[in-house]
């Protein structure tokens, strides 16, 4: 088992809302794999924040990420989606294989 | 975004990088070892080459110390081939002297009896002469052999001598040669480490870009919870869920 990750408070919280969310605890009751994709989700933020030490673009991504995760007149899916157009970015940017 | 057949190819998706990830982490983390124990074994090899390296170098010293034994041994022979020669000489001159002294006393009694040096007398002084040359000769003979046998002990010494440090010299040469390949493993080892740092850092990088992946998917799966009652493609992956979704504000909902 990996050691599980002390993530950023705002990441984390970001986290526990989707975890918390009714459709998403209803999906995940229905099929435990949600789960999963959480955790995956999880597991590439605290990558990026782990990888941030070596990396400065990372770091300004990550901050970028803290702060759209953060906004209260984004609904927690368009965050989510902005999360995901990071990983995109980072990923197209070969940022994760440098 | 919608719910539909990717939705559950990505869940697939993400668990199956993550794997991936993780295996690339692990499998990379295994062949570097795999390769530092690599390193390992070359650099005891080096050591080893060196360490003959070493036994050559101390062999030639004693060839080197042997081939000075010989040179002393060459030079005794040399010696004794002049003490032989002197000797010699020294022994036939006694030996001409005592022939000397043989025929002068036989002359003295010829002579003390009235008789003249002929005739018989004169027979013997001859063969006495006869005789004491005869001696003279075996006696240098006897000198010159022995001359030679300590002539050819001191050529033999010397050619010992020569191999020896011929000998003396190819291994110094070999064991110059041999250090040069144990700084090569050495060279080689430093490589393999090199290799190794650089495949865990393969199998990281390979295992980030399998999370990053993963997440990626993680993010088009979720998010695409909260779509799922418009399409109506969620209902066969979280039933009640996406029913009780579709505009009812005490409803689940989706993540809007």
């Amino acid at each position: 088992m990996q050691e599980r990750y002390v993530m950023p408070a705002k990441i984390d919280a970001f986290l526990a809302k989707i975890r918390a969310r009714p459709a998403f605890v209803a999906a995940a009751n229905s099929d435990g794999s949600w789960y999963k994709h959480l955790d995956a989700i999880e597991r590439g933020l605290s990558f990026l924040d782990r990888k941030a030490d070596d990396d400065p673009q990372i770091i300004e991504i990550l901050d970028k990420i803290q702060s759209v995760v953060a906004r209260d007149d984004l609904s927690l899916k368009e965050r989510l989606l902005e999360v995901g157009k990071f990983f995109v970015q980072i990923r197209d940017a070969g940022r994760s294989v440098n | 975004m919608t719910f539909g057949p990717s939705t559950f190819s990505n869940l697939g998706g993400a668990a199956s990088d993550l794997l991936a990830g993780f295996g690339a982490s692990e499998k990379g983390a295994l062949q570097a070892q795999g390769l530092r124990i690599t390193a390992s074994g070359t650099r005891i090899g080096a050591q080893s080459t060196r360490l003959s390296a070493e036994g050559l170098r101390i062999k030639a010293q004693g060839d080197l110390a042997e081939a000075s034994n010989y040179d002393i041994a060459g030079t005794l022979a040399q010696q004794n081939e002049a003490f032989t020669a002197q000797s010699t000489r020294v022994q036939q001159m006694q030996l001409d002297r005592q022939v000397t002294q043989a025929i002068g006393g036989q002359q003295a009694s010829v002579a003390g009896a009235g008789f003249a040096s002929s005739g018989s007398a004169g027979d013997l002084m001859r063969d006495s002469a006869s005789q004491g040359a005869l001696a003279h000769g075996v006696l240098g003979q006897q000198g010159a052999i022995t001359e030679a046998g300590f002539e050819e002990q001191a050529t033999s010494f010397q050619t010992m001598a020569a191999a020896g440090r011929a000998t003396a010299a190819g291994e110094m040469d070999i064991a110059g040669k041999t250090d040069t390949i144990a700084t090569q493993q050495d060279a080689i080892a430093t490589q393999q480490d090199q290799l190794a740092a650089q495949t865990q850092q393969a199998a990281n990088d390979q295992a980030s870009g399998d999370f990053i992946s993963s997440a990626i998917k993680g993010v088009a799966a979720i998010a695409s919870i909260g779509l799922a009652p418009f399409t109506g493609g969620a209902s066969l992956a979280i039933g009640g869920a996406a029913a009780s979704a579709v505009g009812d504000a005490n409803g689940i909902g989706g993540l809007y």
